[in-house]
């Protein structure tokens, strides 16, 4: 935990402006040497323009870009140790395989035998032996990522920048792609920079989650650290499903939500302060109505697979429980919620904005339209 | 439903493309008619080829449309990289309208003003000659950048901007980055570009007529001055080359366009370019060589030629097609004059009096030597454009028939040398009159209703309406000019049509029974008719003398004695006067014994046969602004 590993890239005070929208906004962010960081959010959040700072095609309109140690405000991007895998691939479509792979080589005058046999050992990583001569234009979407990986990699960066690099692959192919980017990563001990805006993605792969939003960082932490101590009502929401309701912190360890005291493990706020709390639907014992801290009837029941999604109508605040029991509608039901599953976080600009289900389905619906046309 | 539209397509394309094949089969033609197809021959061929003025011309122009065209594609390429990195959307707009505007722009308005443009600066900066190769060249360009640049930019637009970055990601400088990347991608649409500048400025006349100087004609200006003769097959043959030439470009650019969706094949197309840019540059060698492997050696001169001018430049400014030029066999009067002097000749053409007068008048260019014709002899000396000649080294002159001697426009003899003459008729087909007409009252005639030509210009065809009122032609009484515009109102009703170069089709090939026209030109006709015949109507007819002037804007003047002298050779007159086939005013010509048209009844008219005849005069500004008004109300109707 300590500062045992130096800082490679640091980006200290950082705003940058397009026309008078603040796009980031007094950025401050640190990346240790071999960590892989990953920068999550929405679309439009800024994660993109954050790599193209680091890269060097963006001049921020305040604050220093610093890599390992020295301000590089005012060094070109074609002089930065620093390679990206585009949001694109932006793979060059005049060249071949080969030729695609050796370019950042041949820039920097490698000698031709050194460069072949690079080339050679970077197709055998990305498992692409025997592509050489073949046109970049007739690879499949997962091969033309592999060229892209390899042509960044084999120039060997000390950081490599990754913009959502596997936002184009179907399902069954990204999982392989996570696993190969993380062996990558382990193999050659480079430093990532990997932008998404999938969680799963980002929690599974990383050792360090940045959650961005409008431009602002939301948190910085493990993947675990990010999940169970969400530090606002914006990432509790944006991190997997969270139930986040107004609560009122009477003392020390007790909460009080919907006029009943919880024990809890939170400390250090003011006596009655309002707060926000996060209680994850998993964390949530469905019991029989006499032996639950709070009551209330089951308004929907949907089969995900492994679990049963139920909302429970608890006075007006629809509630998302995940369970393996099942039950039915209109039954009346009480819950339970063990101290430990409860997290107590400070008011701020998002509360009350996220964490009802009430306009559930829609809410689905809404996510899934966004999806597919994302996807385009 | 499907046949009908594969009809449609069908048609559409046989239109566009009939004419075009029509044409090159008849460069083949062994015959000079437009109308049968007597045999294939490659005669055509051939004497394009031999014509050194054309050739020359053409090879101008492919020297200007390669050079204008690079010029213009690299400085276009620079140019659409600069917008396109612009950051502001209205600059960047701003200077696209600025840049479509000029394409818009009729051709005429650029041409003019960019002439205005260089004699203005040719002024200011003293020089001689305002507009010249370098002036035509800069107009090429600058016509022809805002093509490029339109091809270009959507291009440059097309690229994915990642490759740019990712190239400088790569550790490329932004330089490296487009020459490695941006350039491959939008190579294609610069060769489109290069190929689009190639042929707008190959074919370009109209911004080059303003533009160029008299150092360098290019083909489409040498071409369209060649209207004092009918086209001949030659012009087909030229044509012909000229349109493969094109469609060889076109197939090339398809080549290239296509070499981007299929990578393997561009190597292939650029292997293509650089064959056909190798054809190009040879065929151009070849002309050049051409041009200086033959002698011209001439026999019996009768004046001594030094060559104490050797090396100046003469600029000798004349009608198109009215030299012999070295075609079938013929004297290359020019050639000869060059290699007996060491004076190079510079020859530039124009298509009628006006023209040429204008393009004096516009004070861009020197001439050295102009041939006008009488009425515009008398206007240029009133005005005092013309230089007195200096007959004391012009000794041939004694040459030229007493008859020409005198002439009203230079009663003296002090300004001109006769050159050529013509006079006016009435052509007529002995299988469609009735009677041998013997007045120009046969135009009017209603037997012959739907088979009467008259001239398509205004003085000429006023000139005969003159006669039959009997009035003269310069008349500056505006009552008989509106008496002579009734008399040609009546005559529409049967006219079949009022036409000029088309006369030879129509009586050569049968189809009209008389028309007015130049006896020269009869001749010509009558080789492929023999049923047509000619006479000088009784009321009166018009001749001209077209004469060798000296221009007061001449810089040459004692070459220019020297070149009026050779021209009045014995054989270098006789060549010339086969050549044009009108009548020749000089002595040795009429009584030499090779002359093919030596005793031509209708050319040299026996005493008793010789019409009436009288010549235009030069009349004011108001009479000529009057009779044309009446004019247009003649031809509206
Ligand atoms: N060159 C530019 N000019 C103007 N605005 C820009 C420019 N580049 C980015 N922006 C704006 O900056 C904001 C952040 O863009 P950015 O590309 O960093 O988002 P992102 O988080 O990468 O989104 P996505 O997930 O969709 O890729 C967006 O609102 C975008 O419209
Ligand atoms: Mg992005």
């Amino acid at each position: 935990m300590k500062n045992e590993k130096k800082n490679v890239v640091e980006l200290r005070n950082i705003t940058v402006k397009f026309d008078d929208d603040v796009i980031l906004d007094d950025m401050n962010l640190s990346i240790k040497d071999g960590e892989f960081v990953t920068l999550l959010g929405q679309s439009g959040c800024g994660k993109t323009t954050t790599l193209r700072i680091i890269a060097g095609f963006v001049q921020p309109n305040s604050g220093d870009v610093l890599f390992e140690g020295n301000r590089i405000n005012d060094v070109p991007a074609h002089k930065r140790s620093v390679n990206t895998i585009f949001q694109k691939y932006a793979l060059f479509p005049n060249y071949n395989v080969y030729d695609n792979i050796a370019f950042g080589l041949r820039i920097s005058k490698v000698p031709e035998p050194v460069i072949k046999e690079r080339v050679a050992e970077m197709l055998k990583l990305v498992n692409l032996e025997g592509f050489e001569k073949r046109s970049v234009d007739k690879l499949s979407g997962g091969q033309q990522q592999r060229v892209a990986i390899a042509r960044a990699v084999i120039n060997r960066p000390k950081v490599l920048l990754l913009d959502e690099p596997l936002a184009a692959l179907d399902a069954k192919l990204r999982k392989d792609m996570q696993n190969e980017l993380k062996n990558i990563q382990r193999q050659l001990g480079i430093t990532f920079v990997f932008v998404t805006h999938d969680q799963e993605e980002a929690l599974s792969m990383s050792d360090t989650v940045v959650v961005m939003n409008e431009g602002k960082i939301q948190q910085i932490g493990s993947p675990i650290d990010i999940y169970n101590e969400p530090q606002n009502a914006f990432v509790a929401d944006f991190i997997g499903e969270s139930n986040i309701l107004d609560g009122i912190m009477k003392e020390d360890f007790k909460v009080c939500l919907d006029g009943y005291d919880f024990k809890c493990l939170d400390s250090g706020f003011g006596k009655n302060e309002p707060v926000d709390v996060v209680i994850r639907p998993e964390d949530v014992d469905i019991v029989p109505e006499e032996q639950g801290m709070l009551t209330g009837e089951i308004t929907s029941v949907t089969f995900r697979g492994v679990h049963f999604e139920i909302i429970i109508d608890v006075q007006d605040f629809k509630w998302m429980i995940q369970t393996t029991d099942e039950h039915k509608v209109g039954e009346k039901v009480g819950l339970y919620i063990e101290p430990d599953a409860i997290h107590v976080m400070k008011k701020s600009k998002y509360s009350g904005q996220f964490g009802d289900y009430s306009s559930y389905s829609d809410e689905l619906d809404e996510l899934s339209v966004v999806e597919e046309s994302e996807d385009e | 439903m499907k046949i009908v539209k594969r009809l449609i397509t069908f048609l559409v394309y046989a239109f566009l493309y009939a004419p075009l094949i029509i044409m090159v089969l008849f460069s083949f033609n062994s015959g000079r008619s437009t109308m049968v197809f007597e045999g294939f021959s490659l005669k055509w061929y051939e004497t394009l080829f031999s014509n050194n003025v054309l050739m020359e011309c053409l090879q101008n122009s492919l020297i200007l449309a390669v050079t204008s065209s690079v010029i213009a594609t690299i400085l276009g390429t620079l140019a659409a990289v600069g917008v396109y990195r612009l950051k502001n959307k209205y600059i960047s707009g701003t200077i696209m309208t600025v840049n479509n505007i000029p394409m818009m722009n009729p051709d005429i308005v650029t041409g003019v003003s960019l002439m205005l443009l260089f004699v203005f600066v040719g002024t200011f900066l003293g020089l001689a000659e305002k507009t010249n190769f370098w002036t035509l060249l800069i107009a090429h360009i600058t016509f022809n950048i805002p093509y490029v640049l339109l091809n270009v930019l959507p291009k440059l637009k097309q690229t994915d901007k990642n490759l740019v970055e990712a190239a400088m990601d790569l550790g490329c400088t932004p330089n490296q980055a487009f020459f490695k990347v941006v350039l491959p991608q939008i190579n294609p649409g610069i060769m489109s570009g290069l190929l689009m500048a190639f042929t707008l400025s190959f074919d370009d006349f109209v911004i080059s007529y303003y533009t160029s100087g008299t150092d360098f004609r290019t083909l489409p200006l040498y071409v369209y001055d060649i209207v004092k003769k009918p086209v001949k097959p030659n012009i087909y043959a030229l044509y012909s080359i000229i349109f493969i030439l094109i469609l060889l470009v076109l197939i090339i650019n398809n080549f290239v366009l296509n070499g981007t969706s299929k990578k393997e094949s561009s190597g292939r197309a650029k292997k293509v370019v650089s064959a056909i840019l190798a054809v190009v540059i040879l065929v151009v060698g070849v002309f050049a060589f051409k041009g200086c492997e033959t002698t011209h050696s001439i026999d019996g001169l009768q004046a001594e030629y030094s060559r104490e001018f050797e090396g100046t430049t003469l600029n000798v400014y004349n009608w198109g097609e009215y030299i012999s030029d070295g075609s079938d066999e013929s004297l290359d009067v020019i050639a000869a004059f060059e290699q007996l002097t060491g004076i190079n000749v510079n020859y530039i053409t124009y298509e009628s009096n006006e023209v040429m007068y204008s393009k004096l008048k516009s004070n861009s260019d020197s001439y050295d030597i102009i041939i006008p014709s009488d009425y515009m002899i008398q206007r240029l000396k009133n005005e005092g454009m013309l230089q007195k000649l200096d007959f004391s080294q012009i000794s041939n002159y004694k040459n030229i028939d007493e008859q020409y001697k005198n002439l009203y426009f230079d009663e003296n003899n002090e300004y001109s040398v006769p050159y050529s003459v013509g006079m006016v008729g009435l052509i007529y087909n002995t299988t469609m009159v009735e009677e041998v007409p013997t007045s120009w009252t046969a135009l009017w005639d209603e037997r012959y209703s739907g088979d009467i030509l008259t001239f398509n210009n205004s003085r000429d065809a006023f000139a005969i309406a003159q006669k039959v009122l009997g009035q003269s032609f310069n008349t500056e009484n505006k009552a008989d000019w509106d008496a002579a515009a009734e008399l040609l109102k009546k005559q529409t009703p049967v006219l079949q049509g009022r036409v000029m170069d088309q006369v030879f089709e129509k009586m050569e090939g049968g189809n009209a029974a008389l028309a007015p026209y130049y006896v020269g030109d009869f001749l010509i006709m009558q080789e492929e008719n023999e049923d047509l015949d000619f006479v000088f109507p009784e009321e009166g007819v018009n001749v001209f003398v077209d004469s060798i002037c000296v221009p007061s804007c001449a810089k040459n003047y004692d070459a220019a004695m020297m070149f009026i002298n050779f021209m009045l050779e014995p054989e270098v007159a006789l060549a010339n006067a086969e050549y044009i086939g009108y009548a020749s005013p000089n002595t040795e010509v009429v009584n030499h014994p090779d002359y093919s048209y030596k005793d031509n009844e209708y050319l040299y008219p026996a005493e008793e046969d010789m019409p009436n005849v009288e010549y235009f005069y030069d009349l004011t500004p108001e009479i000529r602004n009057y009779y044309e008004k009446l004019w247009v109300e003649i031809t509206s109707k």
